[in-house]
């Protein structure tokens, strides 16, 4: 993948494309509505005037319906046959499928978290967004403090900044490669105060869990280009992964699966709902690794 | 901007009203189809923001600060409109409704279709914090106000979002590349 300097002049490049003149029909219905608003109710864009003009159609027609039924139904053999006011026999009711979610988060089972290597988890609640695929999933889309919850996946190897404030001068020559080099030098890195290392198991794998936080009064402004970094990963000259805002928690889950690193992050706060917490880590524990 | 055509607009003028729709519409409608990706969707934002922004005007304190107010207003308009569009689901093949330049030397189809999926993942606060910035040309200070956001948590936004696609569009070559596709 490109550097990020490539990046932004791709998207750049990307973004520039595209309309960018208000058609004359939109400008004569906005100048219209404001000329509707002097003598009535605000006029409504047109397809969400066209939507609720359907509906009040929809909501009569449903009304003309069950009168229909009803009388079909009540009226002793009138107009559905004989025997149409016969008791009718109940009709078995299926058991209700989980209506999925429809304001774009991830239904509650199993998803294609990341690919190489390919890990499957489980979401356990409702309120989870995702990036799958990409190895990322938020609570609400809310990542920030100071009580945004959100996890992501690196199966790579990681050079792991001496300073993370000063992380564009403290990069190591070579990066961890195993999961014992990458706990020492996550517990060496300045200003993280990172915790014991916890011995855990993953879908039979073994690994170490650390947890890393970021100063409360940390600011980020006076970090190498506003950032406070991580650790990068190969070919690119920028932190691959960065805190979101002080204080953010990083408890990280760290396994070699069949020789490739593999760390999932899973960030938070001190406010962070612990529920939230709870289901970040039922994720986790739920990981099953593939090829 | 002139000062005295947004006081007189404040005042409910018509005619001033309706030279700031002509002044900020394209942009705004720049902005909306940006983030939407849907003309349809992008033109009702643009009438709900200027709808609003009839009936708010005569509160706004600092008329310097129009261009940044009215885009608070979009942004909000573009979220109420994304609930509508609905969410897009992977797995689909984007095919926009906007017929990009012929001569396009820059970029090939595939990458423009890339961008435009992954893109396509990102919640409305993302889109708006990457359209702002790379098309609008706002800092992280501008466009915390247009969204009500300190600057830090801006910048932050932008990153994990630029993260996000990146993470995205790799995902998506691993894929194609595992399943033999060209």
């Amino acid at each position: 993948m490109n550097t990020q300097l490539d990046f932004d002049r791709i998207l750049d490049s990307w973004l520039a494309d595209g309309p960018s003149e208000l058609p004359d029909r939109a400008v004569s219905r906005i100048v219209q509505s404001i000329d509707d608003s002097k003598r009535g109710p605000i006029g409504l864009p047109w397809r969400e005037m066209m939507n609720r003009l359907a509906l009040a159609a929809a909501s009569l027609a449903a009304v003309v319906l069950v009168v229909v039924i009803g009388f079909g139904l009540f009226s002793g053999g009138g107009m559905f046959g004989p025997g149409a006011g016969a008791t009718p026999s109940p009709t078995p009711s299926a058991t209700p499928a989980t209506p999925a979610p429809t304001d774009g988060s991830l239904a509650q089972g199993p998803h294609v978290l990341s690919k190489t290597p390919t890990i499957t988890v489980a979401i356990p609640a409702p309120g989870w967004f995702g990036e799958l695929g990409g190895g990322i999933l938020t609570k609400n889309e809310n990542v920030d403090a100071p009580d945004g919850a959100g996890m992501i996946v690196f199966a790579e190897d990681l050079y792991v900044y001496r300073d993370p404030c000063e992380w564009s001068t403290t990069k190591p020559e070579t990066p961890a490669t195993t999961v014992d080099e990458l706990v020492a030098a996550l517990s060496a890195q300045s200003l993280r105060d990172a915790s014991a290392p916890v011995d855990i198991t993953v879908d039979g794998y073994t690994g170490t869990s650390i947890t890393l936080h970021v100063p409360d009064d940390a600011v980020f402004g006076e970090c190498d280009q506003g950032t406070f970094g991580s650790w990068g990963v190969a070919g690119e000259s920028t932190p691959g992964r960065y805190a979101q805002d002080p204080g953010q928690i990083d408890e990280l889950w760290i396994m070699d699966v069949n020789g490739v690193l593999v760390v999932i992050d899973t960030a938070y706060y001190e406010a962070t709902p612990t529920e939230h917490v709870d289901e970040m880590r039922a994720i986790v524990q739920s990981a099953t690794f593939g090829q | 901007m002139d000062s005295d055509l947004i006081e007189r607009a404040k005042r409910r003028d018509n005619e001033a009203f309706t030279a700031l729709v002509h002044h900020f519409g394209d942009r705004l409608y720049a902005v909306a189809y940006r983030i939407l990706r849907d003309t349809s969707g992008a033109e009702d934002a643009v009438q709900q923001t200027f709808l609003i922004a009839w009936r708010e005007l005569p509160k706004l304190r600092e008329p310097q600060r129009l261009q940044s107010w009215l885009f608070t207003i979009l942004v909000n308009a573009c979220r109420t409109e994304m609930r509508h569009v609905g969410r897009w689901r992977p797995g689909l093949r984007v095919v926009t409704d906007f017929e990009p330049p012929v001569d396009d030397s820059q970029r090939t189809i595939a990458q423009r279709d890339e961008l435009e999926r992954a893109f396509r993942r990102l919640s409305t606060e993302q889109r708006a914090v990457i359209v702002l910035h790379h098309y609008i040309g706002l800092s992280g200070d501008e466009i915390g106000r247009v969204l009500g956001l300190p600057a830090g948590t801006v910048r932050s936004r932008l990153h994990y979002a630029r993260q996000q696609m990146r993470a995205a569009i790799e995902a998506d070559a691993r894929a194609i590349a595992s399943e033999g596709l060209a």
